[in-house]
């Protein structure tokens, strides 16, 4: 019984990992650039200054509001962004014609102004890191309300594959630091185990977190439960989700307090550099409200305190509590944990890790998968079928064909003509039209020929970035160590080091060598290496 | 303050996930092949070590980082020191496979 359990569950970790095994590789990648998306806008928009976070809250609000006055004057909401850390480096205001509490877009603006001289900051047109990082789960050409539920079936394959992977693996304390190199099939699955077993807690975390983002797509009628259907209960539960702010204006002209003394209030309840809205509605009405919101990234709980102030006599009127309740409080500390927006260089860069991680797991699992296979059935059939040669192929596109596009984004990025119409969708198409080429090219392309000639293409693309960087740009790597630019310096650092190792794979996986990594190996001899092992390989391989 | 005890925890997580590793008699045999396999109680010292360690580690993060964000760094923490261990496992270890082709195999309890 016991056996039949795990076998079942063995079927079930194999067929839902391997369904939709690609579109997860996917979302790995893009999830894990994205914990460097300011880092990489900053590096796709080389005109760009430092981040201003330097500049005191008050002087930026004394901008921005200028800025406004000049700008949308009549407006019935105006929202600062203030750069508070690396998640928004810059200052960014927002203007809406009507209050921000009707359905639909209301008519506005947004700017992204320098903090102290008020000037709308200029750079290229570009798709940037946010666009990248979005891609994660809007899988960027469909619509969002297909691919909310792409990736929400992914994410729950995921949660499947990784439930099941624990009960799967036997040795799980056992083999928990184990991986034996050079012995084919045992390998790759000693590399998907130790991938797995090493980050469970970040696989697991991401993975719930992850569907919990998209609960009320996924759970329409609960919703409906509750609040009923149509515009009316989805406003009443954005209202009651997002802001307590509601206010009607009163018509009656009055002038707006001086936002000096509640930033300072602000300063001393939360320090320094820790507001991140300021949120006015109805300025110069009598009713007008000031809404301070604390940082969102303090703690792994994803929201911050709000006070509300009397936007005529400056009083403070209501405050509202970062952690509101045991349910959102729980959603608010999941979704947090997922985005690890409050993670310090250090964090962040263990974030970054464990998404490599998470990339890999899934990456040896899609090539464990024909490795399995590929022996078995051309020992018994003579040659492969065209389900496995499909599944190999589509694993050269994806694993390394991805990673070839999403550099060819970079360089594009550097490449397309600063003043062409359209250029950050551009830089896009480039991204997609090179990933179909890779995947073109795997089909046309000898099994290892393919893996091969990806991977150095990859390899080259990354580490001649910062090259590129330093031919058409004036914040290359010779300049931005020197200034301690870290951002841009460290773009240009981290592809440097993935085109290094993705040089060592490529290099692992020429064609000449033998035996080759992709092969089922001699794992039976239990030496990968002996003579026997290498004719077989040598076979099958061809 | 907080990258201090960031690698403070680190070394904290790499000593204890060393101990755990040594606590297992094969990965003794492959990391240190010349001196002999640590007795029971040994081998419960080194786990209790490691626990220790580790345990020792989220302390430090927790205090330097806040309990959230030092919790959650304790986990990314604790991947990187494992990998470390796996690492030197794999390629850090001495050889026995090279070695039993040079000594004659040690076979006299057999005969």
């Amino acid at each position: 019984m016991k056996d039949g359990f795990r076998q079942s569950m063995a079927w079930l970790h194999t067929w839902m990992g391997l369904l939709l095994g690609w579109v997860l590789y996917f979302m790995f990648v893009t999830g894990t650039a994205g914990y460097f998306d300011t880092e990489i806008d900053r590096w796709m928009q080389p005109e760009l200054p430092r981040a201003q976070t330097d500049v005191p809250a008050q002087t930026t609000v004394r901008t921005a509001l200028r800025r406004l006055e000049e700008e949308a004057p009549e407006a019935a909401r105006w929202l600062i962004a203030l750069p508070m850390d690396r998640n928004q480096p810059y200052t960014s205001i927002l203007w809406q014609a009507d209050g921000g509490n009707q359905a639909g877009r209301p008519r506005g603006g947004r700017q992204t102004i320098d903090a102290i001289t008020g000037d709308p900051l200029q750079a290229r047109d570009t798709a940037g890191g946010q666009q990248l990082y979005q891609m994660h789960w809007r899988l960027h050409y469909l619509p969002d309300s297909l691919s909310a539920w792409i990736v929400g079936l992914a994410s729950l394959f995921m949660l499947t594959a990784i439930i099941t992977g624990i009960i799967v693996h036997k040795k799980i304390f056992k083999d928990f630091f184990v991986f034996r190199p050079g012995k084919g099939q045992r390998s790759w699955l000693d590399a998907h185990n130790v991938l797995s077993v090493l980050a469970l807690p970040f696989h697991l975390m991401i993975t719930y977190s992850g569907l919990l983002f998209m609960g009320f797509i996924y759970f329409p009628l609960m919703v409906a439960a509750f609040y009923g259907t149509g515009a009316e209960a989805e406003r009443t539960l954005r209202a009651e989700m997002f802001s307590g702010l509601r206010v009607e204006a009163s018509g009656e002209p009055a002038p707006l307090t001086n936002l000096s003394a509640l930033i300072t209030q602000a300063e001393t309840r939360w320090g320094a550099s820790n507001i991140r809205h300021v949120d006015i509605r109805y300025p110069g009405d009598a009713q007008a409200r000031i809404l301070l919101r604390a940082s969102h990234a303090q703690t792994p709980l994803r929201r911050g305190e709000e006070l509300i102030f009397h936007g005529v006599t400056g009083e403070l009127l209501e405050t509202s509590a970062a952690f509101r309740s045991p349910t959102t409080g729980m959603q608010d500390i999941l979704l947090g944990l997922h985005e690890g927006l409050f993670a310090g260089p250090l964090l962040r860069w263990l974030y970054f890790f464990s998404g490599v991680l998470g990339t890999a797991m899934v990456a040896t699992g899609l090539v464990l998968w024909t490795v399995k296979r590929r022996q078995r059935i051309e020992a018994r059939d003579g040659r492969a079928h065209t389900g496995i040669v499909l599944v190999e192929r589509l694993n050269i596109g994806v694993v390394a064909g991805l990673l070839v596009a999403i550099a060819a984004y970079f360089w594009a990025n550097r490449l397309l003509p600063l003043e062409m119409a359209n250029r950050s969708d551009w830089e896009l198409h480039v991204l997609f039209l090179t990933w179909l080429l890779m995947l073109v090219h795997a089909m046309l392309r000898p099994r290892r020929h393919a893996w091969f000639e990806q991977c150095t293409l990859a390899a080259a693309a990354y580490a001649l970035l910062p090259l590129l960087n330093i031919l058409t740009t004036e914040r290359h790597l010779l300049r931005s160590l020197p200034n301690g630019d870290w951002p841009l310096a460290g773009f240009d650092l981290t592809v440097l080091g993935l085109g290094l190792a993705l040089a060592v794979a490529a290099y692992r996986l020429h064609p000449s060598r033998d035996p080759s990594p992709l092969a089922a190996g001699a794992a039976k001899a239990g030496d990968g290496r002996h003579h026997h092992g290498t004719q077989e390989a040598k076979t099958v391989e061809s | 303050m907080s990258d201090l005890s960031f690698l403070t925890a680190m070394l904290c997580s790499v000593t204890g996930m060393f101990a755990l590793c040594l606590s297992a008699q094969r990965h003794w045999r492959k990391l240190r092949p010349s001196s002999p396999p640590p007795s029971r109680g040994r081998r419960r010292g080194l786990q209790a070590l490691g626990w220790l360690a580790l345990t020792l580690a989220a302390a430090l993060l927790a205090v330097g980082l806040g309990p959230g964000t030092g919790l959650t760094a304790w986990f990314g923490v604790q991947t990187l020191a494992a990998l470390c261990v796996v690492f030197t496992l794999t390629y850090g270890a001495p050889k026995p496979r090279q070695r039993r082709t040079f000594r004659p195999e040690p076979t006299p309890r057999r005969t």
